[in-house]
């Protein structure tokens, strides 16, 4: 029997193995010491370029672009002031111009490259001639002189925002900074010098460059402290289980050729350690025990029972029996780590999973070679734990047997709880969205993230997408028209969400005309000609250092670059703004001139655009991995399906609560599914593989079932608690997205172990696989239905992948917007109005269900309160929905519903005003606004004049007046076209937050019924589901006699 | 022979009721049937439990602008006839309140006839109808103005089990405040399942205390003389967002305790409803995506029944009771999320208590619905904790069409035979029902 020839070829290998016990204890503290040597080599790059590969098209085209404008990361300094001057007294000034000149002369800060108010040029004009020059040439000699330098700086509004703030008080320092690898050294100092300021005065650092040494000082910080509480912990959780000294050296001796080995090989390959390689360690030391655990639970286990026989034989019989299980859980573990290896994109998540595998392998060749000969070696001894279970009489089994028991035994029920909770959890999983903040890496009061607040509110931002413009031919940039194009492609930008400012040459170029132009305000516009503007940038080099351009146009006035400044550092926030530009760019820049983007937002946006994906890929590939190598191990489709089953429910789930939680799909949880995964895949594995063992050895399943939770359950569950005692620690960790990262493992560890002890024996009770039940042909439908959950886990990670992207509005600024809000809002809808609502709703088989309701509403007071009561069919009728709506802004609104199986009514939530109503196609709010629009949502933005048949209406872009407003509403944007006789809007299309295009709704027929401008027929047809309702008016009554008691929860109870 | 004629009414319903069906006006008459054909299977000794017909009618009228309605009837047929098995006896029903019984397996029964006046601001509702207090769901504590049907324990819908009163109720709008006024002259109590249902009551806490001779007991079946009315009253208002009612009841307690004596060597055990004053509130309040929610009741000298009282002739003693429960939901378009935790303490009660002095239960409730609308998945489950006793109820429920329903369930009870749901277990079941509504 090949079960036999295993069996024998094992004993021979593990006899062999100790024979030689000494050999292999100085061979493996060879290796360690060896590898630990390398570990001085480790490099850290905590920047986030790491996070695209080298050759990837972004990362690329911003090297080009460093080069050719020379711009660097830069450490921002706001220096603020508090008083009336701000900053602009003697002393402020003064303190402004030292810090500038000692930030220059800080070792990696390029000291050409400091920009601040005693580096930048005032540029007016005297007479004929165009004055440059610094606004602090020299020290401040008192009040007004420090007046006049900000009068001279506010007049030029190029530097609004960028050098000075918008409030007239503070200024920023910005310092490139050559040396990367320096940026932690470069922070410390600034802080530094900074840390003795003037009375009244404020220094804030931030800046990409001070967010890279912040980072840096972080993970340096979390590594002190994380690692050795993590090994402690695990040890502590080792040594309570078994009570025995020797657990502990074992897990001792494991971790350090496991750590040592992983890292030490990293060090030697020059592999750098990057921000998420903080986790690895910590993954490392719990993941690296597991195997030891079992081997060890064998042990003393049978050590207790088998008190007569030698030690070697029992060393020898617990290799045999445990290296099967302890061998399988590895490999799947490593499939888990290899398929996201494969699948990432991102090298710092390769190497990672990469690394993982490597301690892996060398965790389960310490297990089976330096643990066994540790066993020998030592002095023989027993856990106390294991010799009192021995003792124990087997009939007063625990409670973990006969829960294992019944569980096995109402295998139906047990799985129909399980099957309605993970379709609950798992049925939330599909709003699961992808997003990243920089500075949410950071503790909300870090000095970096309040730093960052104080730049992003007072200035145009610290955040940038710079946009590179380039003519075909040399000087191409100066051309009107060129300029022109620059300079709409300005005020498109600024006129997306988050987006402050823009600067780019046309900036100097209007301010140069202005000063040329004796400094008449009207004349701050671009030069008319080609020769104008190549005038000015020869008077400008006369005059000044022609370098000072060198950030905004190269020599050969080929190429110019538009720095687009922004307040949000967030993901969801900022993707619109550059993939709008990418469009726009798209179309306005494909002929002799081009445009490209680059920047900091814009590397961020390329590099978290694709997680979702990237995500879903990888969990799809690991859950394929795994599944595929537990068939083969096991030599069965059905155990195969079984083993991954457990934990991918539990995966789904966990998105399921990641979603309800707000918690984002971002780098550092975008591991934790695969890594669990691995993780996790072990206790069905040892589960099967026991319950294998013991029907091959004659038991009965319900035996086998209880032999599986008298033992090896026990060592799942300390296996358990330690490996999620060492990732709940990473809950300590100093970086918020580490202990989110942290606790999604643990707890998907803790409830993959939950599920696979409660629903496994139910499972496989159901599915009856061939190799647990010989006897019987495994049901073919047990495969189906396996494979079904596998489906659903990459169905849903693949459409939130999709669905991840937000893309917001194109909005051209044009002046009437307002007015349109204005006249829309000021449209009259009546004091009391009863009608009778017919909401057809069909989805796209072209199924149609018609509802009657009846809508009440009364407007009075400042609240308008709206009932709709359903009347038919009877599976709906008596359900009642009342709303109060306030007009006051800060008071929500007051919404209920009444059920009639509850004959009471419920209160509800008014938050989820973007939910849909009553599975309509229109939300409560759209319900609620009656075919209008609130302004205090939207910012009308009106586009065009454009006839809608054959009328004439004014096409209007509405754009949420906030992220958060966006989230609420499920709108990313509104396209409208109201017809401006009665301010009704005939047709609205609307965008998703993710910027996919989701519906239209158009009102088809309308008319004045009693001087109100009312809808008669509104049809909305959503494009992602193909569903349509269709809402018909009839039996309008603007004059019924409505009071407020009609209209109140004592109504809502009482209607018939 | 006045209560004949009210006896026999819902008969009349059912012929009125297919008639009207697709004939009434719905500004004047309108007319729903709902029928419903259920089946449910034990699964622990798979015997069928269940096959039941069931007919409600339910008739609402606009006699004029300020004049309303509504007379509604249910008729029940169950070829299994265990859950009230044979001919109940009704005694705890009032004369005018009783079920009309066909034969073994049916019954019929009139829910709902009543008035509505409309004289703003006043309303008045007059006749037999349900008058629902309180936010908890499936847990009571201020929803005890009507009596209920325990003949599925507490498996069925309250709207169905809760048993409507004769009463007359009036409500006016006073400024922000609503105040509602009821006197209630019906004295009927909860329907409490026979012996050999299968329901059946047998955990000890609310059967009648045994004495240590073990003597046998007898259970006298007359009904209570010196019953008194009910009344009560509840206001309501709407302030800062919080909905808080404040409620007070004086009745009879609905669940009997039973008065132990000695006669002619024999052990009577009768049937006693306590009478008792009910004072409470409740609130629900809108925070962000969730709603909290909670009721509070004190009840004064509630009458417990004791294993064995020092200065006691009956076994009965009195106590103050204060329960109450909190709960917090989430919603979402498609997703409904709900957990309550209720407690029912005895304020300074004896020893000798056949409960718990602190009873305590937990809830949680998931619904999920799919499909728009037309396919529901939800998931019950309560959980006792002095039992340690719990009760699961998965259900799908899905929309053949608007007007036909199919539902798959599961009531599971598990914990020990003596506690509060283990003593079903061998009842827990699965059903299958269609649900036709035209």
């Amino acid at each position: 029997m090949p079960t036999d020839q295993a069996h024998n070829r094992a004993e021979a290998f593990f006899d062999m193995v100790l024979r030689r016990p000494v050999v292999t204890l100085a061979a493996a503290a060879l290796f360690v010491v060896a590898m630990g040597t390398q570990l001085t080599g480790l490099t850290k790059d905590t920047s986030i370029d790491a996070f695209l590969a080298p050759d990837s098209p972004t990362r690329i085209y911003r090297d080009q672009v460093r080069e050719v404008f020379g711009l660097e990361d830069a450490v921002v300094i706001a220096v603020t002031g508090e008083g009336a001057d701000g900053i602009f007294t003697p002393e402020g000034l003064d303190f402004v111009r030292d810090l500038s000149d000692q930030v220059g002369m800080i070792a990696g800060v390029d000291p050409e490259r400091v920009t601040s108010l005693s580096t930048e040029k005032n540029i007016y004009a005297n007479g004929e001639e165009i004055v440059i020059e610094r606004f602090l040439e020299n020290a401040t000699a008192d009040a007004a002189s420090a007046r006049a330098v900000r009068d001279a700086v506010y007049r030029i509004p190029l530097y609004q925002g960028l050098l000075v703030s918008n409030d007239g008080r503070g200024t920023l320092i910005a310092a490139e900074i050559i040396d990367g690898d320096r940026a932690e050294t470069i922070y410390q100092e600034i802080r530094n010098i900074a840390a003795v300021t003037p009375d009244g005065i404020e220094v804030h650092i931030a800046g990409e460059g001070a967010a890279q040494g912040y980072l840096a000082a972080y993970i340096d910080a979390d590594a002190k402290v994380l690692q050795p509480i993590a090994f402690l912990a695990i040890l502590l959780v080792i040594g309570v289980a078994f009570r025995t000294l020797f657990a502990v050296i074992a897990s001792i001796a494991v971790i350090a050729v496991t750590l040592t080995g992983a890292l030490g090989s990293m060090a030697a390959l020059g592999i750098p350690y990057f921000a998420i390689t903080g986790a690895l360690p910590v993954i490392l030391i719990g993941i690296s025990i597991v195997d030891a655990v079992h081997i060890l639970s064998v042990y003393y286990s049978k050590s207790a029972r088998h008190a007569g026989e030698g030690k070697r034989q029992i060393i020898l019989q617990t290799m045999v029996e445990i290296w099967r299980p302890v061998f399988l859980t590895t490999l799947t573990t490593i499939a888990g780590f290899a398929a996201i290896t494969a699948t990432a994109t991102m090298p710092p998540m390769q190497y990672f999973a990469l690394f993982a595998m490597v301690g892996l392998v060398l965790a389960l060749l310490a297990s089976l070679t330096v643990l066994p000969c540790l066993l020998l070696v030592y002095r023989r001894h027993d856990s106390p734990v294991a010799e009192r279970r021995a003792e124990r009489d087997p009939q007063s089994a625990g409670w973990l047997p006969s829960l294992g028991h019944n569980m096995a035994q109402r295998h139906i029920a047990s799985l129909a709880v399980l099957a309605v909770l993970v379709t609950g959890f798992g049925l939330q999983a599909n709003q699961l969205s992808v997003d990243r903040k920089l500075m949410s890496n950071f503790r909300a009061e870090e000095p970096i993230r309040v730093a960052d607040e104080v730049i992003n509110r007072g200035f145009a931002g610290s955040n940038y997408i710079d946009i590179v413009v380039e003519s075909r031919e040399p000087e191409g940039i100066l051309n009107p028209q060129s300029l022109q194009r620059i300079e709409a492609l300005q005020r498109y930008a600024e006129g997306l969400p988050h987006v402050e400012k823009s600067i780019a040459i046309t900036d100097y170029l209007k301010l140069m005309n202005r000063s040329l132009s004796g400094d008449d305000p009207y004349a701050y516009q671009l030069p008319q000609s080609h020769e104008k503007a190549a005038q000015y940038m020869l008077l400008y080099s006369a005059s000044a250092d022609p370098s000072d351009f060198e950030d905004e146009i190269d020599v050969e006035f080929q190429k110019a670059l538009v720095r687009v400044h922004m307040t949000t550092d967030r993901f969801s926030e900022f993707a619109p703004a550059v993939e709008n530009l990418r469009t726009y760019i798209a179309e306005e820049f494909a002929d002799d001139l081009n445009a490209n983007l680059s920047g900091r937002v814009t590397l961020a946006h390329d590099w978290i655009a694709p997680l979702g994906i990237n995500h879903a890929l990888s969990v799809a590939a690991s859950l394929l991995a795994v599944t595929l190598v537990s068939m083969l191990v096991f030599r069965s489709f059905t155990l195969g399906i079984l083993t991954i089953v457990p934990v991918a429910l539990t995966l789904l789930s966990i998105y399921g609560v990641m979603a309800m939680t707000d918690i984002w799909l971002e780098p550092a949880t975008f591991m934790f599914a695969a890594i669990a995964l691995g993780l996790g895949v072990d206790f069905p594995i040892h589960m099967i593989d026991r319950m294998q063992y013991w029907r091959e050895q004659g038991l009965t399943f319900f035996q086998a079932i209880e032999r599986l939770y008298e033992g090896p359950a026990r060592a799942l569950f300390i296996n358990c608690v330690a490996i999620a005692a060492g990732f709940s620690l990473l809950m300590l960790s100093t970086l918020p997205t580490i202990n989110r990262f942290g606790l999604l493992t643990a707890v998907a560890l803790v409830s993959g172990f939950v599920t696979s002890i409660l629903f496994l024996p139910a499972m496989v009770r159901m599915l009856r696989p061939r190799r647990l039940f010989p006897s019987e042909l495994a049901r073919p439908n047990a495969v189906a239905s396996g494979a079904l959950s596998g489906n659903a886990a990459l169905v849903f990670a693949v459409t939130v992948g999709i669905a991840a992207w937000p893309s917001t509005a194109l909005a051209q600024t044009l002046s009437d917007g307002d007015t349109v809000a204005a006249r829309m809002e000021a449209r009259a809808e009546g004091a009391t109005l009863r009608q009778t609502l017919i909401m057809t709703m069909s989805n796209s088989r072209g199924t149609t269900r018609t509802r009657r309701a009846e809508l009440v509403r009364l407007k009075q007071n400042g609240v308008r309160r709206t009932m709709i009561r359903f009347l038919a069919p009877g599976n709906i009728r008596g359900t009642s929905f009342l709303t109060f709506d306030y007009e006051a802004r800060d008071k929500a609104d007051d919404q209920w519903i009444f059920l009639p199986a509850l004959r009471r009514e419920r209160r509800i939530s008014a938050n989820d005003r973007g939910d849909y109503f009553f599975s309509t196609d229109f939300t409560y709010e759209d319900i609620k606004d009656a075919t209008k629009f609130d302004p205090a949502d939207y910012r009308f933005v009106t586009l065009r004049a454009e006839k809608l048949g054959q009328r004439d209406t004014l096409v209007v872009s509405l754009l949420p007046q906030s992220p958060e407003i966006s989230r609420e509403l499920g709108y990313g944007r509104v396209q409208a076209w109201i017809d401006p006789s009665s301010w009704m809007p005939l047709r609205a299309d609307y965008w998703d937050v993710a910027g996919n295009r989701l519906k239209t709704v158009r009102i088809t027929s309308f008319r004045r019924v009693s001087g109100i401008w009312t809808p008669l027929r509104i049809e909305a047809a959503n494009h992602k589901t193909g569903h349509k309702t269709v809402f018909s008016f009839s039996q309008i009554d603007y004059s019924a006699d409505i009071g407020t008691s009609q209209l109140s929860v004592r109504a809502l109870k009482n209607a018939l | 022979m006045r209560f004949e004629m009210v006896g026999r009414t819902p008969w009349l319903l059912i012929p009125v009721g297919v008639f009207f069906a697709g004939q009434a006006d719905a500004q004047e008459v309108s007319v729903d049937n709902e029928v419903e054909l259920r089946a449910a299977l034990e699964t622990a000794d798979e015997d069928v439990q269940l096959t039941q017909l069931e007919w409600n009618v339910r008739v609402d009228s606009e006699l004029s602008p300020s004049i309303a309605a509504r007379i509604s009837g249910r008729l029940r047929v169950d070829g299994s006839d265990r859950l009230d098995p044979g001919k109940p006896d009704q005694s705890n029903r009032s004369s005018l309140n009783r079920r009309h019984l066909l034969g073994e397996a049916g019954e019929i029964e009139l829910r709902e006839a009543f008035i509505d006046l409309n004289f703003e601001p006043v309303s008045i509702r007059l006749g037999k109808q349900q008058i629902v207090w309180g936010q908890a769901d499936g847990l009571k504590v201020l929803d005890i103005v009507n009596p209920q049907s325990f003949r599925e324990f507490i498996l069925e819908d309250f709207d169905a089990s809760r048993i409507p009163l004769w009463s007359a109720k009036a409500e006016v709008q006073l400024g922000p405040v609503d105040v509602q006024v009821f006197w209630i002259p019906d004295h009927s109590f909860h329907d409490i399942p026979e012996q050999g249902a299968a329901f059946e009551l047998t955990s000890s806490r609310f059967l009648p205390p045994v004495g240590p001779d073990d003597a046998p007991i007898v259970l006298d079946d007359a009904r209570p003389s010196g019953l008194k009315d009910d009344f009560g009253g509840q206001l309501s208002l709407l302030a800062g967002g919080w909905d808080l009612t404040f409620n007070l009841l004086r009745h009879h307690a609905d669940r009997p305790v039973f008065s132990v004596t000695a006669e002619g060597g024999n052990t009577i055990a009768s049937r006693v409803y306590d009478r008792q004053m009910t004072l409470g509130g409740s609130f629900a309040k809108a925070l962000g995506e969730f709603v909290i929610r909670g009721e509070i009741g004190y009840a004064w000298g509630r009458a417990i029944n004791v294993t064995q009282a020092a200065n006691d002739v009956d076994r009965i003693v009195e106590a103050d009771a204060l329960s109450y429960v909190v709960a917090v939901d989430w919603r979402s378009s498609d997703t409904f999320i709900s957990a309550q935790f209720f407690q029912d303490r005895l304020i300074d009660a004896g020893p000798g208590l056949l409960r718990p002095r602190n009873d305590e239960y937990a809830t949680f409730y998931l619904r999920q619905t799919l499909l728009r609308d037309t396919l529901e998945v939800d998931f019950k489950s309560l959980v006792n904790f002095d039992d340690g006793d719990v009760l699961l109820r998965p259900r799908l429920l899905y929309d053949i069409t608007p007007s036909i329903q199919l539902s798959l369930a599961a009531d599971l009870f598990f914990g020990k035979p003596d506690g509060v749901f283990g003593q079903f277990e061998e009842q827990s079941r699965v059903s299958l029902a269609m649900i036709a509504r035209f």
